[in-house]
Order: structure tokens, then C-alpha cells, then sequence
């Protein structure tokens, strides 16, 4: 059975996600919200964003480095060398946790919708502006060809010789520039497209939100963390 | 009769003193079709922007003069905005205009911009046509390289315009997919629609132009003085094989392939064996496994069941560097290929490990590569930046050169040259992999010839493979004669 919800709702829920994982000081509403919807994130969208969960456990690794060589701290675990300081294991759990509640509104959102009712959804029933609304529902549709791209260039990498997984910033420079590159000219050429096939003439009419079940669920899902992050 | 376009620009750019355009003057009236020819970089597309509108409106750049698009000026904020109820673009890079993740919300997208009423009726009309019905509810991404443009076609037709633009239409299109657009094409002059068209392969479109057009030296002059000079197709001599010193290099024994356990099968028992200094071309239609088979050649793909050799090496054990001197894959795309920030740097690179002076490599290089040196590759033109991906193959020396659609996006001049190098280079031992739907690739170049279907792999001659490639075109315009 295909879920589907609201594009707007749906947008709302990620948003609130969002401006939790910047806004949460404490820990604990943290790891609840972030569990949480880690869990539905990862029931939802495993099968179709393996390559977001990939790049979701390689920035926690960059998050591991960054701990261990800034945090601050007694000193808790020696291994070898290696000091590892009280403010380096905190660090970690909270950077960690703040970036998977994001990196689950994203896979929530990506996997209940798509661009089409995105766009329809946030010009009509949100009132956001087309170009803002055409400008989210896209980011939905370049999720599948980033992935095609990254893996074109790791592929390019190897036959030239190179690491297909950056490590150094040299490695990461090499392998975001065509990133980049590929991404601006995308932008560029999409944006010529869309004008020459009249987004600007495009006409928004206002209609009212309906709401299914999961919609109800959702909100009731941001209402619970809202309030558990204000209680505790 | 009513002039569909007219144009009388003095120059026009992406940034003053910078001009791409002068002394542009053209008429076109309804119901014509305009063939634009030139070679790479030479402007073409900027045309297309120019008379749309969008170079001064969209992309900062600046239009002396006047262009009149039927009844609007497009140069104008309020005429621009009213282009696209007079016009349909299919864009030469056609990927990268698909705004939506299904056929269905690409081609209701236009629709719902415009308000046309009925617009899901008129959209399932349009995909039934275009032979996308079935796949209306897909993903985007799962399609062919001919349905991708298929689906363009689709999206810039199903609000009836006056005037369509196609830069490049038959780009990267197998046979099949060039005489489906044939047919497009002659439809929109049936019905009295006005069309412009750029294509680097000009041969299709000469037979059905009311006019040609060169754009070459910044500027715009009509008729084709020396068809030759735009049309590269030398006379088929097909060479003998290399007997001498013969040694195998790439050794396919019962290959299988698929992407995933659930996936069906893309290769089954492909078998093939390739000599050094050999051109071999991998013919096929669009999707059909030729990339998926040169990637396995390079190394880049492990098959599920079956044997791989290049130069007596298995591809996926060796590491990168060492890989590198057996085979390189040169990408359709070129700009995944880069991975420095200036074309000095890039060549830079493949010098290092290619074990050369960058200096003894800048001695032959043509004048606009020295003139771009400083700059990022990804500012050059498409056929630029595909004859620089051949430069930096060629400066790391590696044994098996595997090309993805080579002479896709060059022009008359590059392609006659990239055959040169071909030959040059087969003689000094390098073979080349030629994975294409190019007829000129087989006519000039391949010494073998490979054909994919439905899985399987087999050797044809090279005057069949011609034949393969040709007749779809040729039974058309046999079949529309009159």
C-alpha cells in the first residue's frame, strides 16, 4: 500500500524538524524527536534513499573526527595515542543527533510526496510563492539524479585513477566540483526551460487543505515533540 | 504570408564586449523550417536564446537590435513573458530541462502554466502519441535516452505552439529514435507549424529545409555555400585487419550482468575478443547495454557470472592507478569526467600519470585549448569539453580507450578530426572501444563491429552494421519521398 500525505502538512512537518534539530539545548527531547522519526524516516525511505542514508553515515564519521580533534574535557578512554575527552563523546551524540532528525525530515518528506502535488500543494493550499513552492518541489526530483551523478563520478574517479570515496580535501574538491558544476548547469538550464514553458504565466488558485489520516498523524506527531521539547 | 520570425540584431552577447552574435538577419516566414548549422561553441544555442528572449531577460546579457516573434517582442519583459503560448523548445542538453519526476506531471506541468482546460485529458493524448502512455506514472529516471526526449517533445508540443525550436534533436538518439523524430518533425510541416532546428548531423534535415543557415565567425549568413563542409560522411572503405603483431586485449568470456538480484538480466553470455590497435564499435539501440558493457570492459562494473580480461588482467582487481594503464572510460557526459579546477590543471594531472612534461603536451594542443588554459572546464562549450576529456585519455596512455558516444555534440571539423586521432592512435597500438549509433563512427573508424540485443553480443561486418544503422532513415525518406 502506497502512504501519501498532505504536500503541505508534510512540509510543515519537516520545517518543525528542522527548527528542532537547531533549536533543542537539551538532550533528551532530542534523542526522542530524533529516534523517533529516525525510525519512520528509515521504514519509509530505505529502500529508495540508501544513497542518502550512505552519505547521512559518512558525515557522522566527519562528526567523529571533528569530536575527537576539537572537544575539549577530561580525558576518558586513551587507545594507543588517541585521547578521547568527555566533551568529544557529548559533542558527538548531540552534532549526531541534531543532523539525523534533520536527515529524517528529509527522508519522511521525500518519501510520502512527490514534486507535482508538492508544487500544486504549497502555491494552493499554503499561499507560499510559485517560484518558492517550484523551487522545494524540485529539490525533490534532483534527490534521484544526485544520486545518478555520484555515482557517474565515482566511477569517472576510479577509471582516472583516483579514490571514489573522497577522503582528503584535495579527494573532496575533486569530487564536489563536478558536483557543483553539474548542479548549476542543471539550475540554469531547468530554470530556462521552466520560463520558456510558461511558469511565469502560471496562474495559482487558492483552495483549502484536506486532510487524510496521516495528515491527522503528523500533526499530532509535531504536536508531541513541540510540547515535549517546551516540558522537558 | 505572415512572418514567423524576423531578426535584425547588430550583436548581442552574455557580456558586453563579449559578443557571440553580430549582424544577425534572418526571416522566417510561418510555415518554414530553418535548418541552423555551425560548428561547436559557434553560437547556435545563443541564437535560440537570443530570439527567445531569454539571453537579455533571463541571463544578463545584451541584444543591439530587433527581433520580432510573430506578433511580440521578445526582447521585451512584457513580450518575453508572453513566449511561450507562441513557442515549443526542446533544449540540446534535453535532460536537464525535465522539471518533473513522471511523464505525466512533465507534459501536465506545461498544461497547468499555460491554464489550458482539460489539461490531464490533452496530457494522456499527448503521451498516447508519443508512445509514453504506459510509462506516464514512471519515474523519470528509468527512461531511455530516446524516451527522455521523446517526452521533451512531448512537453514543448501539447499546448499547440506556433513555432518550435529543437537544438539538436537527434543528439545521442539511436537510428530508431532519429527517424521517430523525422516523423515528428514532418508532422509539424504537415500542420503548418514553423520549426528550427541546430544539428551537427545535418544530412537528415537538408531534404525537408525551406532554409539553411551558418552561423560561423560570430555571424549569421543564409544558404550553404559547400554542403560538404557541414555533412561528414567520407566514402565507406572498409579496411583489412591488422594481422601483424595481433595480440588480444580485452577477453569477454560468458559475460552476465544485471544491477540488482531482482533486476532481469542486461548482458547474458556476451563473449567478445578485441586485439590491440583495433577500433571496435559496440552498436545497439538506446538502452540496450552498450554502456553497461563498456563500463565492464573499464573495470568499472563486476558481472554477476563470467570472465573479464584487459591486457591479461582482471579489471576489478587491480587498483585505480594500476587500472588506469590498461583501460579509461570516457563518459557521454563530459563534465562528470572532470576533477580539477582549471583545464591547465586537468591536463596537469593527466601528465603526472601519464609520466610526461605538461610542456611536451601543450607543444599540440590547438589554440583555443592555450587560449582556455586558466579557465574551469566546465565553462567550456559541449563539444569543447568532450575533446578535452579525448586530450586527457590520450595523455594518460592507457592501453584501451573506452568512448561512450563519441561524436555526440562535436561538429564536421572535430569529428573528421577525432577520426584522424582514432587511426593514429590504433597504429601506435592503442585500442579503442567505440560504444555509438553514429553511422559515420563505422563508415571512418571501426575496424569491427559488435551489435547488442536483447542481451546478447554479435559480431557483424562492418558493411552490416552500416546497413543496421542506416535503414531506419533510409526506409524513411524512401517512405516520405514525395
Amino acid at each position: 500500500m502506497k502512504i501519501k500525505a498532505n504536500p503541505s502538512i508534510l512540509f510543515l512537518y519537516g520545517l518543525t524538524l528542522t527548527i528542532l534539530a537547531f533549536t533543542l539545548r537539551k538532550l533528551n527531547p532530542l534523542a526522542f524527536s530524533s529516534l523517533l522519526n529516525l525510525s519512520i524516516g528509515l521504514v519509509l525511505g530505505f529502500r529508495k534513499y540508501r544513497f542518502l542514508i550512505a552519505a547521512f553515515l559518512l558525515s557522522l564519521v566527519g562528526v567523529a573526527v571533528n569530536a575527537l580533534i576539537f572537544a575539549g574535557g577530561e580525558p576518558v578512554y586513551h587507545i594507543g595515542c588517541l585521547v578521547i575527552r568527555s566533551g568529544a563523546i557529548t559533542g558527538f551524540i548531540e552534532v549526531s543527533l541534531r543532523l539525523a532528525l534533520m536527515f529524517s525530515a528529509t527522508l519522511i518528506f521525500s518519501s510520502l510526496t512527490n514534486p507535482r502535488d508538492l508544487l500544486r500543494s504549497l502555491e494552493s493550499e499554503l499561499g507560499l510563492p510559485k517560484q518558492v513552492s517550484f523551487t522545494v518541489s524540485l529539490s525533490l526530483r534532483l534527490l534521484k539524479i544526485f544520486e545518478t551523478d555520484i555515482r557517474e563520478i565515482q566511477a569517472v574517479r576510479k577509471s582516472r585513477g583516483l579514490r571514489t570515496t573522497p577522503i582528503t580535501p584535495s579527494d573532496w574538491d575533486s569530487f564536489l566540483s563536478p558536483l557543483l558544476s553539474l548542479g548549476l548547469e542543471r539550475g540554469r538550464w531547468i530554470g530556462i526551460a521552466t520560463e520558456l514553458r510558461g511558469f511565469s504565466l502560471r496562474k495559482v488558485k487558492k483552495t483549502c487543505l484536506k486532510l487524510g489520516f496521516v495528515d491527522f498523524l503528523l500533526l499530532t506527531l509535531m504536536l508531541i515533540q513541540v510540547l515535549a521539547s517546551l516540558l522537558f | 504570408m505572415q512572418k514567423a520570425l524576423q531578426v535584425d540584431v547588430e550583436e548581442a552577447g552574455y557580456e558586453f564586449g563579449k559578443l557571440i552574435l553580430r549582424n544577425v538577419h534572418l526571416t522566417l516566414e510561418k510555415g518554414e523550417l530553418l535548418l541552423l548549422l555551425g560548428p561547436t561553441g559557434s553560437g547556435k544555442s545563443t541564437f535560440i536564446l537570443m530570439i527567445t528572449g531569454v539571453l537579455n531577460n533571463l541571463l544578463y546579457g545584451y541584444v543591439k537590435g530587433t527581433v520580432r516573434l510573430f506578433d511580440i517582442n521578445p526582447l521585451e519583459p512584457e513580450g518575453f513573458r508572453q513566449v511561450p503560448r507562441y513557442i515549443g523548445v526542446v533544449l540540446q542538453s534535453h535532460e536537464l530541462q525535465i522539471a518533473m519526476q513522471t511523464p505525466l506531471d512533465e507534459v501536465l506541468f506545461t498544461l497547468e502554466n499555460l491554464g489550458v482546460e482539460n489539461a490531464f485529458e490533452k496530457a494522456k493524448r499527448v503521451l498516447d502519441k508519443y508512445g509514453l502512455l504506459d510509462k506516464a506514472e514512471v519515474d523519470v529516471e528509468t527512461l531511455s535516452g530516446g524516451e527522455k526526449k521523446r517526452l521533451c517533445l512531448a512537453s514543448s508540443i501539447v499546448h499547440e505552439p506556433e513555432l518550435f525550436i529543437l537544438d539538436e534533436p537527434t543528439a545521442n538518439l539511436d537510428p530508431w529514435g532519429e527517424r521517430e523524430i523525422l516523423n515528428y518533425v514532418l508532422e509539424l510541416r504537415r500542420r503548418g507549424k514553423t520549426v528550427i532546428i541546430t544539428e551537427h548531423k545535418p544530412r537528415y534535415f537538408l531534404k525537408i529545409a525551406d532554409k539553411i543557415a551558418v552561423i560561423e565567425n560570430h555571424t549569421l549568413r543564409l544558404g550553404l555555400k559547400n554542403s560538404k563542409d557541414f555533412i561528414y560522411s567520407a566514402t565507406v572503405s572498409l579496411k583489412k585487419r591488422r594481422e601483424k603483431e595481433r595480440r588480444e586485449i580485452v577477453r569477454l568470456e560468458k559475460v552476465k550482468f544485471r544491477y540488482c538480484s531482482e533486476c532481469s538480466l542486461v548482458l547474458r553470455d556476451t563473449s567478445l575478443q578485441v586485439f590491440n590497435g583495433e577500433n571496435v564499435a559496440i552498436i545497439g539501440p538506446n538502452g540496450s547495454g552498450k554502456t553497461t558493457l563498456g563500463k565492464i570492459i573499464s573495470g568499472l562494473l563486476k558481472p554477476i557470472d563470467g570472465e573479464v580480461r584487459i591486457a591479461g588482467a582482471v579489471p576489478w582487481q587491480l587498483k585505480p592507478r594500476e587500472l588506469l594503464k590498461k583501460v579509461i572510460y570516457i563518459p557521454q557526459e563530459p563534465n562528470y569526467f572532470f576533477v580539477r579546477n582549471t583545464v591547465e590543471e586537468e591536463l596537469k594531472l593527466a601528465a603526472e600519470y601519464g609520466s610526461l612534461k605538461l610542456e611536451d603536451v601543450v607543444k599540440n594542443l590547438e589554440s583555443w585549448i592555450l587560449d582556455k588554459m586558466n579557465e574551469s572546464p566546465y565553462r567550456l562549450s559541449y563539444g569543447q569539453k568532450k575533446w578535452l576529456t579525448y586530450i586527457i585519455a590520450r595523455i594518460y596512455g592507457s592501453k584501451v580507450v573506452v568512448f561512450d558516444e563519441p561524436t555526440a555534440g562535436l561538429d564536421f571539423q572535430l569529428v573528421k578530426k577525432f577520426f584522424t586521432w582514432l587511426k593514429e592512435e590504433g597504429r601506435t597500438g592503442v585500442t579503442s572501444i567505440l560504444l555509438t549509433h553514429d553511422v559515420r563512427v563505422l563508415e571512418n573508424a571501426a575496424d569491427r563491429v559488435f551489435i547488442i540485443e536483447n542481451g546478447e553480443v554479435k559480431e557483424v561486418s562492418v558493411r552490416e552494421g552500416i546497413e543496421i544503422l542506416r535503414k531506419p532513415v533510409e526506409e524513411w525518406f524512401y517512405e516520405n519521398q514525395s
